[in-house]
């Protein structure tokens, strides 16, 4: 499978109060084609970060370094009109929030066309056309109705369904999606995943998924990389993750998740939240809240070694010769 | 035509824009409707109470004050339209431009030159505007639209502001869509509500200021009636014929009341989830 994209050595920097602080720093990660990457870690650790800077729509104080190569192209040496080309087009986003993703004074018919029209040079009846096809495809009843109502007369999975729409309209190559599911019930959120598995298989596009999850990684991705402050500290197909995480982070993860079966009193957490972007620690970022650090983890950041199916960043998993 | 009765339907609106139609309507046919030439004057009846002849009574010159209202009524549906007008047009752009892009010429100039125009009271910054550009009509119009104007880069910035890290905004530029198409028709139309709020009382505003540099002669020049300067001239003779000063003090609370009234069903019919 080739590469769809690539990304090198990312590093997003925002210019704030305590100078300029680095909240992505040093990423790389590869998705290939038909695809489904998982990005995880706790909230603040720069997933949604990673994602906008992809799609170069940074808060304006914030600025991305390294190489984005899509389809071999840097994106971050394009032109911001040869990046809107992209947009939607090529790359397409869907956000966490469907309740306000929507124009409330535009209609969802004709925000689902707004993209189609940018992007292909066909008559307005035929990107309706489209848009209310689109609709159908996302399991919307009703889809020719549907395209004449506005946001506010839509539940939030309907909203979430239109969103997917508005994203596949234009046959991306790659979707992000950031949360997608996070603000939606539970039942909801097992259709909406279905339907983006559904339309990946469809469609051949790669799906780069956000989530803190962990249920929905296993159901949805192929390959996952896990986040912490930043880092890439983990990188593993799903299966070889599931049954032998290697980082502590990844560990503490998953220990975090409630289990049915599980005799547990209480559900183990990870103490300490994600440190604060201008005070990361010398070391390991995440030794002040590991059980297994050792000396060296607080004094040396370590590096991402390959390990067999896995890559991490840890310094168990380093001979070190004293 | 749906909408219009959708729009109709709103209640407060309808009688608000019920008195603005009413007073198009009174302005365009002003010379069908007064009784005599407003600035005839007639010695034989000075400051006449309201009677038969002279239903709104007459004033220190013997014009009848029924007739200058009803033409009155031109001057200041033009004063609220042209300077609410020019002001929008200086403003609106500006807000919905600096709010979008922010940065250097939004903080430092921009908004600057506003905290500079603001720090005056509005009536001293159109007085100053229009001492320089001279006076007329045209002038006095121009002098309120450039005084009004911060106000509108104001609320439409602040509109912007807000509207601008709004999640469609980011949806829609993930699929492509070009900052003027956004700024257009994204971001625009969700900030009018409060920019046409603040456009009917800059209207209400309007009326008085053009009457007020009536009076200082910047204005209207006289004899041309305004509900303003009538208002202004008959406050001279408020212990001889108070009336004088009734009716177009009532025809001033009257327009102002129907702007805002038409503002607040305007907003409301803005507003898609009141619409349905």
């Amino acid at each position: 499978m080739t590469a769809i994209l690539e990304v090198q050595q990312l590093k997003t920097r925002f210019k704030t109060d305590h100078g300029k602080v680095a909240v992505v720093d040093g990423v790389d990660f590869v998705i290939r084609q038909g695809e489904t990457l998982g990005v995880v870690g706790e909230s603040g650790c720069g997933k949604s970060m990673t994602s906008l800077s992809i799609m170069r729509l940074l808060p304006s104080n914030g600025s991305p370094e390294g190489k984005v190569l899509f389809e071999g192209k840097n994106l971050l040496e394009l032109t911001e009109k040869q990046m809107q080309k992209i947009r939607g087009n090529e790359i397409a986003m869907i956000f966490q929030e469907p309740m306000t993703s929507l124009n409330p004074l535009h209609t969802v018919g004709k925000q689902i066309e707004e993209a189609i029209l940018h992007h292909r040079k066909i008559s307005r009846e035929e990107a309706k056309k489209r848009a209310i096809d689109m609709l159908k495809a996302v399991g919307m009843p009703r889809a020719d109705e549907i395209y004449g109502e506005y946001p506010h007369q839509l539940s939030g999975g309907m909203r979430q369904r239109v969103m997917i729409a508005m994203a596949m309209a234009c046959d991306p190559k790659l979707i992000i999606a950031d949360e997608p599911t996070t603000a939606l019930d539970v039942t909801i959120q097992a259709q909406i995943l279905e339907l983006m598995q559904e339309l990946k298989e469809k469609t051949g596009t790669s799906i780069m998924l956000i989530t803190h999850d962990l249920g929905v990684v296993a159901e949805m991705c192929d390959r996952v990389i896990v986040m912490y402050a930043g880092q890439v500290v983990e990188e593993a197909d799903v299966k070889s993750l599931f049954e032998d995480p290697k980082h502590p982070y990844t560990i503490g993860l998953m220990n975090s998740i409630p289990d049915l079966e599980d005799e547990r009193e209480y559900l183990e957490t990870i103490p300490g939240s994600v440190p604060l972007t201008h005070q990361m620690p010398k070391g390991c970022r995440f030794a002040p809240r590991c059980s297994k650090a050792m000396p060296v983890c607080h004094e040396h950041p370590p590096e991402l070694l390959s390990l067999d199916d896995h890559k991490c960043r840890c310094w168990l998993y380093v001979e070190v010769d004293e | 035509m749906k909408s219009l009765k959708k729009f109709l339907r709103t209640g407060l609106g309808l009688i608000g824009a019920l008195i603005i139609l009413a007073l198009i309507f009174v302005a365009l046919f002003a010379n069908q409707i007064a009784p005599y030439d407003p600035n005839a004057q007639n010695y034989d009846q000075i400051l006449m109470p309201p009677n038969a002849e002279h239903i709104f009574g007459t004033d220190d010159l013997g014009r009848d004050i029924f007739s200058r209202v009803v033409f009155g009524s031109q001057v200041s549906i033009k004063a609220a339209l042209i300077s609410v007008g020019i002001a929008m047009i200086i403003g609106v752009p500006i807000g919905l431009f600096t709010g979008y892009y922010r940065g250097f010429w939004d903080e430092w100039v921009v908004m600057r030159i506003i905290d500079a125009m603001q720090a005056f009271p509005f009536l001293i910054l159109a007085l100053a505007i229009s001492a320089v550009l001279g006076s007329g009509f045209g002038n006095a119009m121009l002098a309120i639209g450039i005084g009004f104007a911060p106000s509108f880069v104001r609320i439409t910035r602040g509109q912007v502001l807000s509207l601008r890290n709004m999640e469609y905004v980011n949806a829609a530029k993930s699929v492509g869509v070009k900052d003027m198409r956004i700024i257009f028709r994204h971001i625009l139309p969700n900030a009018l509500g409060p920019i046409i709020i603040q456009a009917t009382l800059a209207m209400a505003t309007g009326i008085l200021a053009e009457a007020s540099l009536s009076y200082l002669g910047l204005g209207v020049q006289p004899p041309t009636a305004s509900w303003g300067s009538m208002l202004n001239q008959a406050q001279s003779l408020m212990s001889v014929a108070p009336y004088a000063t009734y009716y177009p003090g009532l025809a001033i609370f009257i327009v102002v009341l129907g702007f805002n009234l038409l503002g607040d069903g305007l907003q409301q019919f803005l507003d898609p989830r009141t619409r349905k």
